[in-house]
């Protein structure tokens, strides 16, 4: 490819741009290649991994990162990690895995390195001009013309900060989760963790054994499971109970867990505001642990900051030498106008897309791997970048068809796919329980194979 | 391969890992293309390919490897089952560094048409197929598939060869002057140089 400049478009013709390569990125550029089409990916890393890939920049892992997912539900359907690997891998050994990937299907001679999407924009027919920057030179982006765009750019790496009052005039450290790497700035140091997701957990229990002292707010009550139950991966023993009509399967669950996680709050924290899986689920079974040492002091949700102390909502008080804030992300997408991707006024910013997939604007337009699930994350974006390429063949084959299918994404979005009840907590905007939405996906597939509607 | 036999695949507990039996030769001049991955149905396992196939394939360039799945050669028993078996073929060819084409002998072919439902392999050669009556699934990414054999086997004749290429559309490629021993018998290399022209062709 040569230097093009940024108002002449070079005409990438049938090939479809993949944006990042992180996990979402290679599936897409793998299933796009075994369907048939040309794929330009372009990372603006020097390496593939994305968020797994730790020296990132703005990689959200930490060195005591393990998978929460068990190693059967996490990987690819079509290339599994190798069985010798622990239940729960750490996180160099998912990179590793997708090292492998990309080296086993030849993947890397499709990725341009060290180039940045800056701009894509819709043009005639349904194809997309992509304005590429070369992250390390800063010279004038190139323009390529392609037939279709999957957005891949991960959504686990712009921080949220939640402000509280007296925050600025803090005389300690705050510092965002993603900005924590490992436990050495933490020796001989006060800590106090915002937050409940896994991240919050992890970093707390981190914190626990290192820090001179813990403190752990959370501002709502959490199922805690556990990463095994009864000496099995516990995500494996949830499959293994699918049969079950989806309300037994909830009771037994929050049964089991009251029996062997115990009341969390003889351990002074909340009992949970809402049923098990109606908030993406926590899976740690070490903080209750480091709570009955003494280790993590549980708190409520910082009320707010004052001087050198932050005070909660039940009027105690700490004062933190540094405080993490694990409030999580949010998804980033400055290359591209926001109606592309269905954001308007009632969406808190957020991208509203056909089956969590699909741009409401464009037939052309993909996001893959926009979405937290209860479940593994990858075989869900496997599943969705084979509808992608499939959706693909179909609209260059058979417009009638297409149409038609068009009206059946629609269809399958309506009803969403999270959970029903799941607490109103923005991080749940992109929540989906696994289960339904690899069903929805699957029918998505079939009526694209089949070319009728599938019941 | 169909996203519902992934969801039925996970909801049942994997099967428990055993210590797989590899035998590895490299290629002997520069490589032409994909590794051979062989399994047979053979009591044997990966043995029964180390003396004549592996370096005739290694010779001809291209990295050979068989596999001994759970039960056979040095490979300890496990359970599983059928998905023990296809499990540890899929195992082996995942962890080769590139995709490979694969031959399944006997038993092994039906091993390898599971495989193939939730593996992309380059190609697949069935080779004197056993076990096989219906096609598992169709095979995933779209490999060629080839089915072969010989008219006098028979332990996989000739009706049964056809009856297994029908499956995957197409008609079954006959080798004559052999029995069912395609790897050991005094007529092994003929079979295996067309075998080899036939991948390739790929
Ligand atoms: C600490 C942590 C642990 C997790 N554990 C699990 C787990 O156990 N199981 C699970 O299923 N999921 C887990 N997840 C979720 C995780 O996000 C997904 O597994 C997965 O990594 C998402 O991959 P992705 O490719 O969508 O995004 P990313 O990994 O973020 O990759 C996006 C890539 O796009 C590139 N990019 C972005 N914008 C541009 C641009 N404009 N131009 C070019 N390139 C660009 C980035 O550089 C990056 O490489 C975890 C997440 C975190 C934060
Ligand atoms: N080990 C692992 O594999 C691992 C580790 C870390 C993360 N992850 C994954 O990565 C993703 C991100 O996880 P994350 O933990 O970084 O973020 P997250 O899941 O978004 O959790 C953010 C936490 O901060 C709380 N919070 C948000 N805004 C707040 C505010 N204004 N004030 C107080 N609290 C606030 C949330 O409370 P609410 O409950 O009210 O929303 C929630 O407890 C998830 O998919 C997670 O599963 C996995």
């Amino acid at each position: 490819m040569s230097e093009y400049g940024v108002d002449a478009a070079y005409d990438r013709g049938d090939a479809v741009c993949v944006i990042g390569a992180g996990a979402s990125g290679l599936l897409a550029v793998k299933n796009l290649r075994e369907h048939g089409f040309k794929v330009d990916c372009y990372e603006r890393d020097t390496g593939i991994g994305g968020g797994w890939n730790i020296r990132q920049r703005n990689s959200p892992m930490y060195a005591n990162a393990h998978l929460i997912s068990s190693r059967p539900l996490t990987e690819f359907p079509d290339f599994p990690m190798p069985d010798d690997w622990p239940d729960y891998p750490h996180h160099s050994k998912v990179l590793a895995y997708l090292e492998r990937y990309a080296d086993h299907f030849g993947l890397r001679e499709h990725i341009w390195f060290g180039s940045e999407i800056e701009r894509i924009e819709p043009v005639e027919h349904g194809r997309f001009d992509v304005v590429i920057r070369s992250a390390s030179s800063g010279s004038a982006g190139r323009r390529l013309r392609y037939a279709a765009v999957v957005i891949a750019n991960g959504h686990n790496w712009d921080p949220f900060m939640p402000e509280y009052p007296g925050q600025q005039a803090f005389r300690g450290q705050i510092l965002h989760s993603v900005s924590y790497q490992d436990s050495t700035r933490f020796r001989d140091r006060k800590v106090l963790v915002v937050g409940g997701g896994n991240s919050g957990c992890d970093i707390a229990c981190e914190a626990a054994v290192s820090a001179d002292t813990c403190w752990h707010s959370t501002r709502r009550g959490y199922w805690y499971t556990p990463k095994y139950l009864f000496g099995r991966p516990a995500d494996q023993v949830d499959a293994g109970l699918s049969w079950l009509p989806a309300g037994l399967k909830r009771r037994l669950t929050e049964f089991t867990l009251r029996r062997v996680v115990g009341d969390p709050t003889r351990f002074g924290l909340p009992a949970p505001d809402h049923r098990f899986k109606q908030a993406h689920p926590i899976v740690n079974g070490h903080v209750l642990h480091h709570i009955g040492h003494g280790a993590i002091v549980p708190k409520p949700d910082v009320a707010r900051f004052d001087g050198r102390s932050v005070v909660f909502t039940d009027g105690t008080t700490a004062e933190p030498d540094l405080v993490i804030m694990a409030t999580g992300y949010r998804p980033r997408f400055d290359f591209c106008d926001p109606e592309l991707l269905g954001v308007n006024r009632d969406t808190d910013g957020f991208p509203k897309l056909f089956a969590q997939l699909f741009s409401p604007a464009s037939e052309t337009l993909f996001v893959a791997g926009l979405l937290q699930s209860d479940s593994g994350i990858f075989p869900l974006v496997h599943w969705q970048t084979v509808a992608i390429a499939k959706w693909l063949r179909v609209r260059a084959s058979d417009p009638e068809r297409a149409k038609e299918f068009r009206g059946q994404v629609i269809t399958e979005s309506e009803g969403g796919y999270a959970a029903p009840g799941m607490v109103d907590s923005p991080r749940h905007r992109l929540e989906v329980s696994g289960d339904r939405y690899a069903a929805s996906i699957g029918r998505i597939i079939q009526t694209l194979d089949n070319g009728s509607e599938a019941k | 391969m169909s996203l519902e036999l992934w969801r039925r695949r996970v909801r049942k507990a994997p099967p428990t890992r055993v210590a797989r039996q590899v035998v590895h030769q490299a290629a002997e001049i520069d490589v032409t293309g994909p590794p051979v991955l062989c399994v047979t149905g053979d009591r044997l396992g990966a043995a029964a390919f180390a003396e004549n196939w592996l370096p005739h394939i290694a010779g001809r360039g291209r990295d050979a490897y068989a596999v001994s799945v759970r039960g056979q050669g040095d490979t300890p028993k496990g359970d599983g089952g059928l998905a023990g078996r296809v499990h540890d073929l899929v195992q082996t060819a995942a962890a080769l560094p590139t995709r490979p084409v694969v031959v399944g002998h006997g038993q092994g072919a039906l091993w390898v048409a599971h495989a193939m439902t939730r593996y992309p392999v380059v190609a697949a050669v069935l080779l004197a197929p056993r076990g096989l009556k219906r096609a598992p699934a169709p095979p995933t990414g779209a490999p060629r598939v080839l089915v072969a054999g010989s008219p006098t086997d028979r332990r996989s004749p000739a009706k049964r060869l056809d009856a297994v290429a029908a499956l995957y559309g197409g008609a079954p490629l006959l080798f004559s002057g052999i029995g069912h021993d395609f790897m050991t018998d005094a007529g092994w290399q003929p079979p295996l140089d067309a075998l080899l022209a036939w991948f390739d062709e790929g």
